[in-house]
């Protein structure tokens, strides 16, 4: 097990190259100079010489690329002149809503998801199943940024049950901040929650029509056994891996979300870093959530072992 | 069974003609029916958007700004009186173009390097990595950053997207592209010395084409949501072109006092895609008949 996740912690090191590779030359997709772009028409020369030294633009590409994958390594994202400080610092004070905002949205996403799944596929082709992945669909398809200033429209303008934007940190009250998240963790959950009930649905009805489910059956069981105990457990392994891709979906989501309600958040840095082309800050964040999503996936992976016996990573 | 299965359809049985063997597979699946006449519908509309639409979608009347829906405005005016109807038809095309250039740039560069790394050793070693690369990143997010790069314009919006979802296409196409170079066929055109280049786009590519076709409708379906989140945020398109996201982006600020506007551009993203994913599942089951009546 220990020599798995180390194979497969290795075998994350060209993912993670590339990923590092891709946010480098991110900056010089720009047309013309960077450093022109980020201070503006009115920058004196000496600003512009300033900014391409502390941003090392000066130095030739490959020396550049380099520097970047030691600094990468080290867990450096850089230095944002715009906030005063380092990448890594500005997100990381901007972890909370983001995180919490994630969490909340994915467990209310399987919370939805997985049960419907499972009605849909055990009363397949009755109006529950109809019903319920009529709403998935319907789940996947909306935008989900104008879900959110429907529901800021309905809930908290129209019903003024809770505020229409903003953020309350945690420590300072925690029914306050859970109170701020409840609309945003909806608008973020429901595509989610959409997808893992499809899946959840389909691998149900997979495992339902194996011989496991109709021994199981055979041997007097009640029907309510057979679904929890024999097929669920089962039908679950192609769920893990749909909730993971999920999470890298609702963290990404976040960043649309947290600008629907104003939260100050990682997604908020970046849309208003792209608008200042503040793109340290930008190349920052796209590591940071890559990273997460990778290793995310890697964790899923893992899951699977406890989850299926069946496979077999010698 | 996974959604990322795959299966290569066996060419059509001779004799049956196109339009029989597409009659057939509507009748058999309702989903495609739907969800293809809801595309055609929008399609229409954009198309025909200078006839259909009441007013010109620029035209400002002050005067008449902010009005609710009915009367000489069937859905409304902007902050600027700008006909929301007009405005929302015409966003149509605007949403339609981004769909259909994204789904044709990412299906070219989708193919080519599926094609090339599912036949060559070397080729796939060097794309496949690049494509999991790409795919490490969430695909809104991505997009973001690409268009802080390159800036908030309509080419752009189109380029982004496409670099984004092209890495979905090449792993399609070259997971049936390992399957189909094991198949006696092509295997008796490499013995009868045919070049790669023929082999490649005469005899595999014809049949990875279903997968690559379902794959673009959903991929169409996600291009028009995330173009709309990318205008909402600003880094999308400029707000003067009337795109359902930029029109949504615009009504934002007037929520409250009138809602309609934001409404109607909203139902016609969400019906857009809607049909598109309709239309996906269904190809979908066509495609892949163990699925059929399995998924949503």
């Amino acid at each position: 097990m220990a020599a798995y996740i180390a194979r497969r912690l290795l075998a994350l090191a060209p993912v993670l190259l590339i990923v590092a590779t891709v946010g480098f030359f991110l900056i010089y997709l720009t047309p013309g100079d960077p450093a022109a772009v980020m201070l503006g028409p009115d920058a004196t020369d000496e600003d512009l010489a300033t900014l391409r030294q502390i941003m090392g633009l000066d130095r030739p590409l490959l020396v550049q690329l380099g520097r970047w994958y030691a600094r990468v390594l080290r867990g450096d994202l850089g230095y944002s002149i715009f906030l005063q400080r380092p990448v890594l610092q500005a997100i990381y004070e901007r972890l909370e809503p983001t995180g919490l905002l994630t969490v909340l949205s994915l467990l209310l996403a399987i919370a939805i998801g997985v049960p419907a799944g499972i009605a849909a596929a055990v009363r397949r082709n009755t109006w529950v199943d109809q019903a319920s992945m009529g709403v998935a669909l319907v789940g996947v398809s909306v935008p989900n940024f104008w879900l959110g200033l429907n529901l800021i429209l309905l809930f908290s303008v129209y019903l003024g049950l809770f505020p229409v934007a903003g953020y309350v940190p945690l420590a300072e009250s925690a029914v306050g901040t859970l109170r701020t998240l409840v609309l945003p963790a909806v608008t973020l959950g429901i595509s989610a929650s959409a997808l893992i009930a499809r899946m959840t649905r389909s691998s149900m009805l997979e495992v339902m029509g194996q011989d496991y489910v109709r021994t199981a059956r055979a041997k007097g069981n009640r029907e309510r056994r057979v679904v929890y105990w024999h097929a669920l457990r089962n039908a679950m392994i192609p769920t893990v891996t749909v909730i993971g891709l999920a999470l890298g979906g609702l963290l990404a989501g976040a960043v649309v979300t947290e600008t629907v309600f104003a939260l100050p958040g990682v997604g908020r840095l970046v849309i208003s870093s792209v608008l200042r082309r503040d793109y340290p800050v930008v190349q920052g964040v796209l590591m940071f959530i890559a990273a997460i999503y990778v290793l995310v996936n890697l964790l899923i992976d893992v899951i699977y072992v406890y989850l299926d016996p069946r496979v077999k990573y010698a | 069974m996974t959604q990322g299965s795959l299966t290569v359809p066996l060419p059509a049985p001779a004799g049956a003609g196109l339009w029989t063997t597409v009659g057939r597979a509507l009748r058999r699946s309702r989903s495609t029916m739907i969800g293809g006449a809801i595309v055609l519908a929008v399609a229409l509309v954009a198309a025909l958007a200078p006839v259909v639409s009441p007013r010109d979608p620029q035209a400002i009347q002050v005067a008449d700004r902010l009005r609710p829906p009915g009367g000489a405005y069937p859905l409304g005016t902007d902050n600027l009186g700008r006909d929301i109807a007009s405005r929302v038809i015409y966003g149509a095309r605007i949403s339609l173009v981004v769909g259909v250039l994204v789904v044709a740039t990412s299906a070219a560069a989708g193919i080519v390097l599926g094609l090339a790394s599912g036949y060559s050793h070397r080729a796939d070693r060097v794309v496949m990595r690049v494509m999991d690369g790409l795919m490490a990143f969430p695909s809104i997010l991505l997009a973001i950053a690409l268009m802080a790069a390159l800036g908030a314009r309509l080419s752009n919006v189109i380029i982004a997207l496409a670099i984004v979802y092209t890495p979905r296409v090449a792993r399609v196409v070259r997971g049936a592209t390992l399957v189909l170079r094991e198949l006696d066929y092509v295997q008796a055109a490499q013995a009868l010395g045919a070049r790669e280049s023929r082999i490649l786009f005469q005899h595999v590519l014809p049949n990875c084409m279903a997968p690559v076709i379902v794959q673009e409708t959903f991929i169409f379906a996600d291009s028009v949501l995330a173009e709309a989140a990318l205008s909402f945020l600003g880094v999308g398109l400029p707000p003067y072109i009337p795109s359902w996201g930029t029109i949504i982006t615009t009504g934002r600020m007037f929520m409250q006092t009138a809602p309609w506007i934001t409404i109607a551009p909203g139902v016609a993203i969400l019906v857009t895609v809607l049909g598109l994913n309709l239309l996906g599942d269904g190809l979908r089951d066509l495609a892949d008949p163990r699925l059929r009546g399995r998924q949503g």
